[in-house]
């Protein structure tokens, strides 16, 4: 089967699998709505960007911790934050694929590689614009939205500042605590709206980022590799963390120009760490389901998040 | 777990008093008020005392059980911590783990670990114990609402002052 055709139905079967088909095409059809009406200087940008293919993750995180909280229909509020999160989240993908010189993203070429970086950086502060101006009537939104801009450039400037080092496992989770559990963090507390399931959220973003981190090595190991830019650029992931306690691999991984023999023995012995690095996700999300049952009315549409994003390290 | 019924009731006696000599002026007040309603209103003032009666039970439990899951959560992280320092140095679990750079980091990792999850389990039981509280203090308040609605049933309402044309 196609691969881009089987990650479409992965995709809607999260949406379908957590009841909220309506509201995410509701989102869509907002999105699509306001890339037509933009302008014609911006349209073509936003149009490669926004009407490809999408998880959608982050609007069905917001929907599922405030349906944990309040088993009414969605409201508009929560619908427009939704919309607003993935505008946000396409901002950072344009922005990691610059700086992780990325040409292409889901089969596709980056937005900056089809229409060059001015235009990509461009689209980026339009985009940015346009979500604080659907803001305007909800004030805790865009406190949120603000704390979630500073702390993914926090968090972009750390792991760089970071990378090529002997951490540690804590420090991997701090890393990712900042760059996906604050976007997920800040999620939770747009779908709840009273901080009960921050620290949910914050533990579902660091599962996503950690199955991230393991589908990446995972996926590259089926094809010979380990999750190459990663590698590349020694960036700390999960199973990074956990490699490079080997004093050899270590040394290794903190070369500053490691050769193509050097890569594919850290590919290695990455790879040699995926069943560790899923025992570790495995306790992530035991934490995250012990977090929704204390903190959420029903924690049913939690759980189910939990075991959406569980999945994304077999892909 | 917070439902107030299934909590024990009256605690300290000497506030027991307080608490009944005040009730028992807010009754008297409503009865005075009140007129034919008075053993409605009665019985719910002391229904209204049994639940509020029974929050310093509640309160004293919620932060003892609290305690209990934090003092269990710190013993299970020592073990694991301890567990985890005998698999990487089998034979100098307690000894010469620094004798090396990557023995030391795996040392400073792992106490990490320990300190942080020490830590998550105090902010979870916190946030849990004021969940908690916050669920006994709403049941309070729908307790009273709940009684305050069976002495002025919507039907009865009335507006008490004049609107302007």
């Amino acid at each position: 089967m196609n691969e881009a055709v089987e990650l479409d139905r992965e995709d809607d079967s999260a949406i379908a699998v957590l009841g909220f088909e309506e509201e995410m095409s509701a989102v869509r059809r907002r999105i699509a709505a306001w890339v037509e009406s933009s302008d014609p200087e911006m349209r073509p940008a936003l149009e490669w960007q926004f009407l490809s293919r999408s998880k959608y993750f982050r609007p069905l995180t917001i929907f599922s911790c405030h349906r944990a909280i309040d088993p009414g229909p969605i409201p508009e509020t929560i619908l427009n934050s939704a919309v607003v999160i993935e505008f946000f989240h396409n901002v950072s993908l344009v922005i990691d694929d610059i700086v992780d010189r990325s040409d292409e993203r889901r089969g596709r070429l980056t937005l900056h590689k089809q229409f060059g970086e001015l235009n990509a950086l461009m689209a980026s502060g339009y985009i940015v614009a346009e979500g604080y101006l659907r803001l305007r009537d909800d004030v805790q939104a865009i406190s949120l939205f603000s704390e979630l801009l500073k702390r993914l450039g926090v968090a972009e400037c750390m792991q760089w500042r970071l990378r090529r080092q002997p951490l540690g496992i804590e420090d991997w989770r701090r890393i990712a605590g900042e760059d996906t559990g604050s976007m997920f963090e800040v999620c939770a507390c747009l779908g709840d709206r009273s901080e009960r399931l921050r620290r949910f959220g914050g533990l579902l973003g660091l599962l996503y980022h950690g199955c991230d981190d393991v589908g990446d090595v995972r996926g590259a190991a089926a094809l010979g590799g380990g999750g190459e830019e990663d590698v590349r650029d020694g960036i700390l992931t999960l199973p990074a963390a956990l490699a490079i306690r080997d004093p050899t691999v270590g040394a290794l991984f903190c070369k500053p120009d490691p050769d193509p023999k050097d890569l594919r023995a850290i590919a290695s012995s990455f790879a040699a760490q995926l069943p560790a690095a899923e025992t570790y996700l495995d306790e992530i999300a035991e934490e995250a389901r012990t977090e929704a049952s204390l903190f959420s009315r029903d924690p049913a549409p939690l759980w189910a998040l939990v075991e959406q994003t569980r999945r994304l390290s077999r892909r | 777990m917070t439902n107030p019924s299934d909590w024990p009731g009256a605690p300290g006696e000497a506030q027991s008093d307080v608490l009944a000599s005040w009730f028992g002026d807010w009754a008297d007040a409503w009865r005075i008020r009140e007129g034919p309603d008075a053993l409605e209103t009665r019985e719910f003032a002391a229904s209204v005392r049994d639940v509020v009666f029974s929050v310093p039970a509640q309160a004293s439990w919620i932060g003892l059980t609290a305690w209990l899951r934090y003092s269990s959560a710190v013993a299970e992280a020592l073990v694991r911590y301890e567990a985890g320092l005998a698999r990487l140095a089998p034979d100098h679990a307690h000894e010469g783990l620094g004798a090396s750079p990557s023995n030391t980091r795996v040392l400073v990792d792992e106490t990490r670990t320990l300190l942080r999850r020490v830590g998550d389990a105090a902010s979870q039981e916190a946030r849990r114990a004021q969940y908690e509280l916050e669920k006994v203090g709403e049941a309070i308040a729908w307790a009273a609402a709940a009684g305050e609605r069976g002495s002025f049933p919507h039907n009865q309402h009335a507006r008490r002052h004049e609107v302007k044309a």
